[in-house]
This record gives C-alpha cells, sequence and structure tokens, in this order.
C-alpha cells in the first residue's frame, strides 16, 4: 500500500504539481479542489500517464464535515496519510474596507484559517499514532504583511501562519513536521493567478516577467522545495520559509 | 553542472565549493556532502591543521586553507588562492560563530569590550569580507543549470532570531550578519547570486569517534533532540540547487522536539 500525498486545494499551478511530483516519488496522490471535473481528471490521468497512481475528489472545504470526510474515506480506501499539502488560496484581490463585506470576510477566514484547522483536527490524531507526518501549508505575503485592500485574506493568512506555529508546539515533538511556505511573489499559475488576470494579462505577464525571465515562480521549482521540506530528517527541520524569484522585491521592502 | 573557468585555460566541469570557518560540525559535514556530490571543495580555517580538516583533505580531497577571515587581506588572498588552485567558486559558505573563549556567559555589565570588538569582527565583519570576496567572483559566473551564478550561505544561530541574557556580543554579532545576509540578498539575487541566511536554533550534535552524536556542552544527542549536521548540509546542498524562479533566503533548522 502507497503512502498518501492529500492536496486540498489542486489546479494547475502549485497543487497539482505538487501532487504530481510526489506520485513520481512513489505516493498515491490524493486531489482535491471544488470544481471543475474535467481540469482534475486531466491532473488525475497526467498522473497516471507518468504510471503514478493517483485519485480526484471535487471537495468544498467550506462544506460541514467535507475534509473530515474527505480524509476517512482516504485512510480507509487508499492508504496512511502521511503528507498533507493544504494549498487553498483566499485571496479576493485589493478591495477597501467600506468595499469588504462581511461575508467575504468570514470566507477568507474559512478558507485561510479554520479549514486548515480542521484539516488538522482530522489527521494530527492518525499521524501521531503512526509517529510521523508532514503537513506543508502553503501561504502568502500577507501572511506576514498586511497591504492595503487586504483586509480579509491578510487576516485569514495571518492566522494560518499563527495556527501553523501552534501546531508545531504541539506536535512536533510528536513526529509531525508542519512547515508554513509563504509564497511571496506571482506564481506561474493559470487556474488562480490567470483567472484572476484573465487569459490577455496573464499572457502578457508571463511574455513580460515569467517564460525565460524566471520572474514568476514554477510550480515545477515550488514542488522540488516541497519534496525536500517534506523528506527532511527530524534532526534539522525547517518550520518556516518565505519562496521567490530571484528578481523580485522581498515583502520586507515593499 | 556549472562550468567554472580554470585559470590554466582548461575548462572545468566540477564546480567549487568554498567552506570559510572549518571544523568538525556543519562545514566537515558540507565537505563531504558537496564532495560526494562531485563538487571541488576548499576548506578554509585559521588553524587549517586541525585533526577534523585533515580527515577531510585525506577521504574526501578537500584543500585546506589558512585564513583568519577577519583580515580583509587575508580574505581576499584566501579567494585568490581557490582560484588559483581549484577556480572560481559556485557556492561560498560562511561557517564563522567568531565568539571568543572568554565573552561565553558575560553579562552586560562585565562583558570586556575588547573581546565584543573581536567576536564581531570574528563573526559579521568577516562575514562582510567573505560575501564581498564572493560576489565580485560570482558576478563573472556564467548562470548554471539553475540559472544561478553562484549561491552564498551564511550559517547562523538562535541569536539571530532574539536577544538571550548574557549573550549580547553574540547577539549583536548575529543579527549584524542577518541584517548584512537580508541586504546583500536584494542587492545580488536580481544579479543572479543566490543568498540564504540559515539559523541552527539548536545544538548542534556532530559524530563522535564512538559513533554517538554529542555537542560539547549539550552532552549526548538522544533520539535526535539535537541537529545533526549531516542533515544540515543536505538543506545547504538544496538551498544551491533551487532554481531562480524560487529560492528561499531565510530557513531556520531546528530538531523536532526543539522548543522555540
Amino acid at each position: 500500500m502507497k503512502p498518501v500525498c492529500l492536496v486540498i486545494g489542486a489546479g494547475a499551478g502549485i497543487g497539482g504539481t505538487v501532487a504530481r511530483r510526489f506520485a513520481q516519488e512513489g505516493y498515491h496522490a490524493c486531489l482535491c479542489r471544488r470544481s471543475d471535473p474535467e481540469g482534475l481528471n486531466r491532473l488525475v490521468d497526467a498522473i497516471k500517464g507518468d504510471g503514478g497512481s493517483a485519485t480526484g475528489f471535487l471537495l468544498d472545504a467550506t462544506a460541514p464535515d467535507s475534509i473530515e470526510a474527505n480524509v476517512a474515506a482516504i485512510e480507509a480506501d487508499i492508504g496512511p496519510i502521511e503528507v498533507v499539502v493544504y494549498n487553498l488560496g483566499a485571496q479576493i484581490g485589493d478591495r477597501a474596507l467600506k468595499d469588504t463585506s462581511a461575508k467575504a470576510f468570514e470566507i477568507g477566514w474559512r478558507l485561510g484559517t479554520f479549514g486548515l484547522f480542521r484539516l488538522a483536527s482530522a489527521v494530527c490524531p492518525l499521524m501521531e499514532a503512526r509517529g510521523k507526518g508532514t503537513i506543508l501549508v502553503t501561504s502568502s505575503t500577507a501572511a506576514v504583511r498586511g497591504n492595503a485592500g487586504q483586509h480579509s485574506h491578510a487576516a485569514a493568512m495571518g492566522g494560518r501562519r499563527m495556527l501553523c506555529q501552534t501546531l508545531n508546539a504541539e506536535f512536533a515533538s510528536k513526529g509531525i513536521h508542519v512547515v508554513h511556505v509563504v509564497i511571496d511573489g506571482a506564481v506561474d499559475a493559470p487556474d488562480t493567478l490567470g483567472k484572476m488576470l484573465g487569459p490577455e494579462r496573464f499572457q502578457q505577464l508571463r511574455e513580460t516577467r515569467g517564460k525565460q525571465h524566471d520572474g514568476l515562480l514554477l510550480p515545477t521549482q515550488i514542488a522540488e522545495t516541497y519534496l525536500h521540506l517534506a523528506s527532511q530528517h527530524r534532526s534539522a527541520w525547517t518550520h518556516e520559509l518565505d519562496l521567490r524569484a530571484f528578481s523580485d522585491r522581498a515583502w520586507w521592502n515593499h | 553542472m556549472t562550468q567554472s573557468d580554470d585559470p590554466s585555460g582548461q575548462p572545468s566541469m566540477q564546480e567549487v565549493a568554498l567552506i570559510i570557518g572549518g571544523g568538525p560540525g556543519i562545514s566537515s559535514s558540507c565537505a563531504r556532502l558537496f564532495s560526494e556530490s562531485g563538487m571541488r571543495v576548499a576548506v578554509a580555517a585559521r588553524d587549517p591543521d586541525k585533526p577534523a580538516l585533515q580527515v577531510l583533505e585525506k577521504a574526501h580531497g578537500a584543500r585546506r586553507f589558512a585564513c583568519d577571515a577577519s583580515d580583509p587581506a587575508a580574505v581576499e588572498e584566501l579567494f585568490q588562492g581557490v582560484v588559483r588552485e581549484l577556480g572560481a567558486p559556485t557556492l561560498v559558505v560562511h561557517n564563522i560563530d567568531g565568539r571568543v573563549a572568554g565573552i561565553f556567559r558575560k553579562g552586560i555589565t562585565e562583558a570586556d569590550p575588547g573581546m565584543v570588538l573581536e567576536t564581531l569582527r570574528n563573526s559579521a565583519f568577516s562575514a562582510f569580507l567573505v560575501g564581498q570576496q564572493a560576489a565580485r567572483l560570482m558576478r563573472e559566473n556564467p548562470p548554471g543549470a539553475n540559472g544561478a551564478r553562484g549561491t552564498i550561505i551564511f550559517t547562523n544561530a538562535s541569536a539571530a532570531l532574539k536577544g538571550f541574557p548574557t549573550s549580547g556580543a553574540f547577539a549583536m554579532a548575529c543579527q549584524a550578519k542577518s541584517g548584512l545576509a537580508q541586504s546583500m540578498a536584494r542587492e545580488l539575487m536580481p544579479q543572479g547570486i543566490h543568498v540564504a541566511n540559515v539559523p541552527i536554533d539548536a545544538a548542534i550534535g556532530w559524530r563522535q569517534e564512538d559513533g554517538t552524536r554529542a555537542h560539547r556542552l549539550a552532552g549526548t544527542a538522544v533520539d535526535d533532540n539535537m541537529a545533526d549536521p549531516d542533515r544540515i548540509a543536505e538543506t545547504y546542498l538544496q538551498l544551491h540547487r533551487q532554481h531562480r524562479s524560487t529560492w528561499a533566503f531565510e530557513v531556520v533548522l531546528r530538531p523536532w522536539v526543539e522548543r522555540w
């Protein structure tokens, strides 16, 4: 039975690419996303095309019992979850306070913080019983810096970072490695940045900053670092990490 | 693998790594791993005849260089020597703690100003000298497979993250090193040089002759409760190999059971 790498938030960017990379290393990849079953099938088929194994799930992480039932089903039917990648974004673009509705703020918190809490509540007892596990949490600049217009996103991501710290404080010594990864820049990801910008502006950004310029974070390269983090020996773990393109400004210089 | 220019005109396909501050811990682990990964390795220390460094030379072909890294002329000479004998480095690790023996556990009212200054010179000032020489050389390197011209890694400590009591000199030294690394990263990363600051937030237990791992003051490692320098070296190598689209700057490493 293969160990499972469970990815919550598996689009064609970081999530799907990380799932594929872990599948190449012998994990059974479980890919979860809210919508677009065709896109999900394409990712699953690509992994199977590599000779890997994968299962796709449509999952609404804000719905009651969705994450919990998903974890229970995977453990019962597929295998032990050794690596979890919590990769849900909560970016809604820049909005002034008066334009940020209570609902938008609450959804940000549900995706940014509460979903991770629910996921951890479901997987930590399993990982603790086995004495090992890795929880990789994709996060963003907003986790360390409250930029203008980011009320919902920054509060959600700041909460996500603190939750990672408290999880480590309780579970690191039980063998569970929790890593908060700040993706400090634009990612070459069609399902997130691509949808936010629209196809034309996204392509323009790729031409001017991506491609041979390497100024957009590449999901394939992020996946290499995720794989390294999951393979770190327990005597020398990283708990917080920033990743950005060589040519980009760091969050502390904005 | 990056191609480095050999002054003899013979292009070498082997990368060159230079580790400054050599002893039995992180530097030895790095030298072994880098050498096993196909690099030519130079290790510099004030006393290059330390037994640990002789072992590196015999077992792993590491070249030993004598250097007082707090002396500008000596650091310049070191880099010239490494370029002459091995080639231009694409990976430079500054691995100097810098504390002088008499400064440990000295309260602020009793710390000797001369020793404080010496600690700063050994640590932060030498980091500047090493970073300066490395940057001057690396700017001229061709980009490697990962798009980088080179990697500069600063080993740092918990004191880079928080000031501990009776450790003022070391707190100053480590935080200065962090500031330097941050500033260098902002300046050099867009030029293709990857700069990383790696605070090791723990005691480091290195392999003893009897096979156990131990730290001089903290005792013997039990159940991986001390950082293993062989594992630290693995993360250094991974940093060096990161693609330029996706670079980490600050990486804190600690054992799983460490409180932080």
